[in-house]
């Protein structure tokens, strides 16, 4: 009967739609006029006259006036007399429809007026749905203590099924117990010992406090968090895209828990950290949240649209379901079946998110300490430069006599030049490229704005000197690049083609060979490109291409220097975003990084110079040949590029950036507009979508949260007004989850009509609200959790209860439940001492790693073997409870991967001086945290006749009591 | 209550924890095997033998006698964007290969396929189908998993599900990949991974060195492995069912060890055999050695085998952007004949019967031209040729058609998910009622559309 239920529900709510000609019509007509022109007064909570027309009942039941539509009979529905303005009654007020529309209306009344939509949600209205148990308002926190209140409601729970609680755990049991939930790795044999002798109800307070402030405990809460932000560090799809920097995400989730950051905080930095504290070292890479989600990495021109939904969807959808426990993205093409989500409520919530696009941003890990030393750096850069031109100005007289006396122009160093034209080329696809590039007071040139792939760009400089032979491009940082650039690659890196070409006025114009004669990147001399890879980014750096001949001999004429970045790449973009070119025309090139003046300055100083007239730019070349003066020159520009930068971290973040990330993408990087699209269709676009909150958790007469990230972050931890209350049960029920294995809430994600029922409402709402009177401190949650009695209790099977209550959702026991992946691997590293604790920064594919589970690289195409086997997750959807498969293949993994036979090893080779039966004691102690059992030993012993240690180990290893949190 | 939908039910609700299973193990190696179909099929495995980077359906199997005689002409109507590489669209292009007419209904088949064509009676061919996306990532996403998107179970994931396991000696899900260094399909493992149901339902991919099952290769002799599960026993917890599930697992475990190899060892079989596979030939051997792999593994109750032919992309494959006529006599040449073996072999054994033959790739190609020094053909969505024979397979059928030069399907199309519906079904599954609940929604292969193909159905 259940199983019919089941297909009858999925009937109604997979209706197979576009088969009717009558769907078809209303589809492709009718749904689109009716967004268009209708629904901004007659849709969700907007029914100016009582009339609803989001929905088939809602014209059905009509407003004050009756029914608005007979079907079969337009004459007589009061929509088609309104809309052909006739009457008294004249719609839409804006005026009226074309007449096109109107006649769409009768044809469609006038064949039964066929309406597929069965409304926000059949039968469950905005207020009867706010009166459900997870949408209303939070009762006053218990007066007494928060464990005393949770043994009270699972007290009261078990009585009335008659049950009651199991006697206390053995404390060897309890104390293995609390370092596995909090820690993730078993206590030592001498912990153990410790906390037997002083189990007391203090002592296990103690024990607790101390393992909250571990640093461990980040590292195991951590990875429960991952699961719901579906967290990776590769953009899955057919290229699978590394993301080098999303670690700075993983890292800041660690923080966060050890540092018990407010719950509050951790929403909405995860949501908006770079609007609400711009800079910030855990702000910053909170919005790797958003970022961790698939992306496809090769998009087709036709499917650019399409795909930029998609990324909107994933955000939406993932902060529906983490923090709200609310399946928003059902409602991406439908209503929502059962939850009161309209489909433009969907689109609403996704306006939020544009313009913003995933960046590569730099962020200081001290900030206020990187603020003093920047102040620092550049008081030191305006010291030398006064420094300089008070010697300027105390050789000015020095100059004069030198001008006056027609001296011989110095050599020119590298001159500078200035662009009087850039032009940018057809792409790749034959697509103009849209950008800024920006000139810099210091004569540099950066991309301040690149959306989609670029194609080559040109430079052209009228040219002021004679005889030029050599080419200079510095390739210069900025703070606004990635990794400070400087290319706009992921950390920093670019590839470039260089091209040039000369035009002497009326001539055509000629290519000029080149060749590379040297570069910072230590590049051997040749060829016409040139790149900073990976290893050399993060500096500035420079070029030098000598021309085969040297051009303008007779000076002028325009030198055109042709740029050829890849737009993009299978591995992203790689682009150049900050340069310098300047030209020298000594027969031998000046050194590389050597000092450069503007080439109009050189030139017009020179031609000073043969009139033996003073000016600034002839005192500039005067400067030129006084040594002194090119000493303290050289020293500023040597403070300039040899300054140390205060530590910093490359975040993979969401923000709205100028310059977003990219990867092979036949069209723009980022998009500000969003629609409300029918049916899910890019194709099917209506009207703009502006960021409005979700009506179902919104007080209809509080302000509204319309505009930015931050704003949509306030509003789901407002728990007056929007949406807090919601976020802190689904909070309070993640961290039961942890503890307990099962949510009081089963379906964690899902708080909606069609989740679980709390099995302890009341007990939800007590944690919530508790939560929230705590300043939304989540280790006050798990302190007063595992204080309970409940939580404390022993494990054993208890047949009649279970026969009562067999999923001992009441808890007539602690439920025991199998470990997660990482904190079994982890458990094996821990016993056989090789566990390194080294925490934080950029994890590893290596198997044979021996940090934690949780530092192992995620990347989506290659999933670590060893924990896959124990579902760890695919990464692809945030989850909220990972399911527990007992199958073949980790049986296989125990008895004989090599990582677990090392672990085994190492436990026997420490014990290699004892004899068997200690050898076998202190293996029982150090993997099951307990002494052998006389059988047991007796068992072990016999073994150990025919096997070696390890194996015996290895077998601890393979017990259930192992892999058991019990 | 048939015991297998109720061992579904449990997972789907577990999925999204309606929480009625408690702290009862949600999946074991026991429980996979009470297998179990919506309603009776004959076919109990597949092979999915797969023309990875896309096949040419005017080259193959469909047939255009229009494309050559407008040859060098434009191709009327034809959308550009449907090319990948937009910029080197060209004329209409007649097929290099010659075709003939085969079997008692005189289907054709091009010259590239002179093994299948002996086959033609028992296969059954939709000229219709068509897919999504015109690029090979979201492509391949579709054709294994429904959507042209990342994240969704792949087809063998919802097999096993559905079905559960035949046996425990081997996994259930098998993939097979270029052994000839040509690389990974696009997508790489993601194209069969388990997307939200549990990740023991992932295909598992065999390695071509060693051993081809991760941790297969016993680390210890038998005697001294049995002594270690022996005292596992004595000593681990007992008394529940997941407790005991564990215990079942390194039992199975220690006898797969020994099963698996066996399954794996196809040099035993006969001299005939490898022979009529094509194993000896330089050309074939690679795919033979597969093909006749995947027959040992139906044989031995592996529930899905999927075979990729190629690599990568381009030359690597069948996705014949350059020179079309040297690519896929390349490719059919190291198909044709295993493929034609291995249906002759399954007959012979009476698994033809009891195994359903897919072939496709995850789109077909365009009729016009990709120009260049050889002309190649681009990628096209709109229309591909699937085959099927074996279990349940109406052999000879011949379904829906493409335009007169075979640009897109015109007639009786047959969508991804209709494609999928039928699999499903022909192997005892109904599309509609294989669901999964995940985040508050029951999931299905087929989304909210597919239809069973019913005229390829016998």
């Amino acid at each position: 009967m259940r199983r019919l239920a089941v297909v009858l529900l999925l009937l109604l709510q997979f209706p197979t739609p576009a088969a009717d000609p009558g769907v078809e019509f209303f589809e492709n007509r009718i749904r689109p006029a009716l967004v268009t022109h209708c629904y901004s007064c007659h849709s969700g909570q907007k029914t100016k006259g009582g009339l609803a027309l989001d929905s088939a009942a809602g014209w059905k039941k009509g407003g004050e006036s009756g029914p608005a539509i007979e079907p079969g009979k337009p004459d007589d529905s009061r929509l088609i007399q309104a809309i052909r303005q006739t009457g008294e009654l004249k719609m839409p007020p804006a005026g009226p429809l074309p007449a096109a529309v109107v006649r769409d209306f009768e044809k469609w009344i006038a064949q039964g007026a066929t309406d597929p939509r069965t409304g926000p949600v059949p039968g469950v209205s905005l207020e009867e749905a706010r009166n459900r148990w997870s949408y209303r308002p939070l009762p006053p926190k218990p007066a007494e203590s928060l464990d005393a209140f949770i043994d009270r409601q699972i007290n009261s729970a078990l009585t009335a099924k008659g049950l009651k609680l199991s006697p206390p755990a053995d404390p060897r049991l309890l104390i293995r117990r609390l370092y596995l939930d909090l820690l993730g790795v078993p206590p030592t044999p001498e912990e153990v010992a410790k906390f037997v002798a002083d189990s007391s109800d203090a002592g296990y307070a103690r024990l607790v406090d101390a393992l909250l402030a571990d640093p461990r405990f980040g590292e195991r809460q951590a990875r429960h968090w991952l699961d719901v932000a579906r967290f990776a560090e590769s953009g899955g799809y057919e290229h699978d895209n590394d993301r080098p920097h999303a670690y700075t995400y993983r890292d800041f989730v660690i923080r966060a828990f050890n540092s018990d950051l407010p719950f509050e905080r951790f929403v909405q930095w995860q949501i908006a950290g770079d609007e609400l504290r711009p800079g910030h070292p855990d702000a910053v890479p909170a919005t790797g949240f958003l970022a961790a989600g698939l992306m496809n990495g090769q998009v087709t021109e036709r499917e650019v649209d399409k795909e930029r939904y998609e990324v909107l969807d994933d955000w939406v959808s993932t902060v529906g379901t983490a923090f709200l426990g609310l399946t928003v993205g059902c409602a991406r093409c439908h209503d929502h079946k059962f939850d009161p989500i309209a489909t433009a409520d969907y689109y609403r919530l996704a306006a939020y998110f544009q313009p913003a696009s995933r960046a590569c941003m730099n962020v200081y890990r001290d900030p206020e300490q990187a603020r003093k030393t920047i102040e620092e750096h550049q008081r030191q850069l305006a010291s030398l430069s006064a420094k300089r031109r008070q010697y300027e100005q105390a050789m000015t007289s020095r100059a004069e006599q030198w001008v006056a006396g027609r001296a011989t122009p110095p050599a020119p160093p590298w001159l500078t030049l200035t662009a009087s034209d850039t032009g940018f080329g057809k792409t790749r696809r034959g697509l103009t490229s849209d950008h800024d590039l920006t000139r810099q007071d210091d004569g540099s040139y950066l991309f301040t704005r690149l959306n989609g792939d670029v194609g080559p760009f040109t430079l052209v400089f009228d040219v002021p000197v004679a005889g030029i032979r050599h080419l200079r491009i510095e390739a210069l940082t900025h703070d606004t690049l990635p990794n400070f650039g400087p290319g706009l690659g992921d950390r920093g890196q670019f590839n470039m083609q260089c091209s040039v070409s000369y035009q002497q006025e009326s001539q055509p114009s000629q290519m000029v060979k080149i060749e590379k004669a040297g570069a910072t990147t230590g590049d051997k001399p040749g060829g016409a490109g040139w790149s900073v890879p990976v290893k050399s980014a993060g500096k500035s750096h420079a070029v030098v291409y000598r021309f085969a001949e040297p051009v303008g001999a007779s000076g002028g004429g325009k030198l055109s220097v042709k740029i050829s970045c890849p737009g993009d790449s299978p591995s992203g973009r790689v682009t150049i975003g900050r340069f310098r070119i300047a030209v020298a025309t000594t027969e031998a090139a000046p050194e590389i990084l050597d000092i450069a003046i503007p080439a109009e300055v050189y030139s017009s100083g020179a031609k000073d110079l043969a009139d033996g007239r003073m000016s600034p730019a002839a005192a500039s070349l005067f400067h030129l040949v006084d040594a002194d003066w090119r000493r303290l020159a050289g020293e500023e520009q040597a403070a300039l590029r040899d300054w140390k930068r205060p530590p910093y971290s490359v975040v993979f973040a969401v923000t709205q950036t100028p310059l977003p990330y990219r990867l092979m993408v036949q069209g723009p990087d980022c998009h500000d507009t969003t629609h409300i699209l029918l049916r899910g269709d890019p194709n099917k676009k209506s009207e703009v979508a502006r960021p409005t909150p979700l009506p179902l958790l919104t007080k209809s007469n509080s302000p509204t949260a319309e505009g930015r990230r931050a704003d949509l972050a306030n509003w789901l931890t407002d728990e007056k007004n929007g949406a807090g209350a919601l976020v802190a049960r689904v909070a309070a029920n993640r961290v039961w989850q942890t503890h307990f294995g099962q949510g009081i809430v089963s379906t964690s994600n899902d708080f909606g009509m069609q989740g679980d029922s709390p099995t302890h409402p009341e007990l939800l709402d007590a944690l919530a609200a508790d939560l929230i009177a705590h300043g939304w401190s989540l280790k006050h949650l798990h302190r007063a959790i595992v204080l309970s009695r409940a939580y404390r209790q022993a494990s054993e099977h208890v047949p009649d209860a279970a026969k009562a209550d067999p999923g001992d959702r009441l808890y007539w026991r602690y439920p025991p439940h199998r470990l997660e992946a990482e904190a079994i691997r982890d458990s094996w590293l821990a016993v056989s001492g090789r566990l390194d604790p080294r925490m934080f920064g950029p994890g590893t594919l290596d198997e044979a790693s021996t940090r934690r589970s949780i530092y192992f690289t995620i990347k989506r195409s290659k999933l670590i073997p060893l924990l896959a086997a124990w579902d760890w997750p695919e990464a692809l959807t945030g989850i909220g409870r990972r399911p527990t498969t007992t199958v073949a293949p980790q049986a296989l993994q125990m008895l004989n991967h090599p990582e677990v036979r090392k672990a085994a090893t190492a436990v026997a080779e420490s014990l290699r001086e004892e004899s068997d039966e200690v050898a076998i004691t202190r293996m029982f102690e150090r993997v099951l945290g307990r002494s052998p059992k006389p059988d047991e030993a007796g068992a072990a012993t016999a073994f150990l006749k025919s096997a070696d240690r390890a194996q015996l180990v290895q077998t601890l290893f393979m017990t259930n009591e192992f892999v058991t949190l019990r | 209550m048939n015991p297998m939908l109720t061992r579904r039910e449990m997972l789907r609700r577990a999925g999204g924890g309606a929480g009625l299973l408690g702290l009862a193990t949600l999946l074991s190696d026991a429980r996979l095997l009470q297998a179990g179909t919506h309603h009776p099929a004959k076919a109990k495995s597949i092979i999915w033998l797969f023309l990875n980077g896309g096949a040419s359906q005017v080259d193959t199997f469909d047939y255009k006698p229009e494309l050559a005689k407008r040859d060098g002409q434009e191709l009327p109507g034809f959308d550009t964007k449907t090319a990948f590489f937009v910029a080197q669209t060209g004329k209409l292009f007649k097929s290099p290969f010659k075709f003939s007419q085969h079997g008692s209904n005189g289907t054709w088949i091009s010259e590239l396929f002179p093994g299948l064509a002996r086959h033609v009676d028992d296969m059954a061919f939709m000229y219709s189908c068509h897919a999504e996306s015109n690029n090979h990532g979201p492509a391949l996403f579709q054709i294994n998993s429904g959507l042209p998107r990342m994240g969704f179970p792949s087809l063998g994931s919802w097999l096993t599900y559905g079905l559960g396991h035949l046996t425990q000696n081997l996994p259930s899900f098998v993939v097979m990949t270029d052994t000839l260094g040509r690389g990974l399909p696009k997508n790489t493992a993601q194209n069969w991974g388990a997307g939200f149901l549990p990740g023991s339902y992932q295909g598992t991919a065999l390695a071509f060195q060693g051993p081809p099952v991760r941790n297969l290769q016993p680390a210890e002799p038998a005697d001294r492995q049995r002594a270690q599960l022996d005292l596992l026993r004595s000593i681990d917890l007992a008394g529940e069912p997941e407790f005991e599930a564990r215990l079942q697992s390194y039992e199975t475990a220690y006898r797969m060890q020994s099963a698996a190899p066996e399954a794996f060892a196809i040099d035993t079989e006969s001299d005939d055999t490898k022979r009529a596979y094509g194993l000896d030939r330089k050309e074939c051997g690679h795919f033979a050695r597969q093909c006749l792999l995947a027959r040992r593994l139906v044989e031995r109750g592996v529930r899905v085998v999927q075979v990729y032919s190629g690599g990568y992309e381009n030359e690597r494959s069948w996705d014949g952007h350059i020179d079309i006529n040297g690519n896929h006599r390349q490719f059919a040449g190291e198909t044709d004949q295993p493929m034609a073996a291995l249906l002759d072999d399954l007959k012979r054994r009476g698994l033809l019967e009891s195994t359903l033959v897919l072939c496709c790739g995850e789109f077909g190609r365009l009729p016009v031209a990709q120009v260049g020094p050889k002309p190649g053909r681009d990628h096209n969505p709109r229309a591909f040729t699937a085959w099927l024979a074996g279990g349940g397979v109406r052999a000879g059928a011949r379904h829906g058609a493409t335009d007169e030069f075979g640009y897109q399907a015109v007639q009786d199309k047959v969508s991804v998910h209709d494609l999928h519906a039928t699999v499903l079904h022909l192997l005892g599954l109904d599309h509609e009622k294989l669901t999964y609940r995940f985040n508050g929604r029951d999931y299905r292969l087929t989304d909210v559309a597919g239809k069973v193909v019913r005229p390829v159905v016998a």
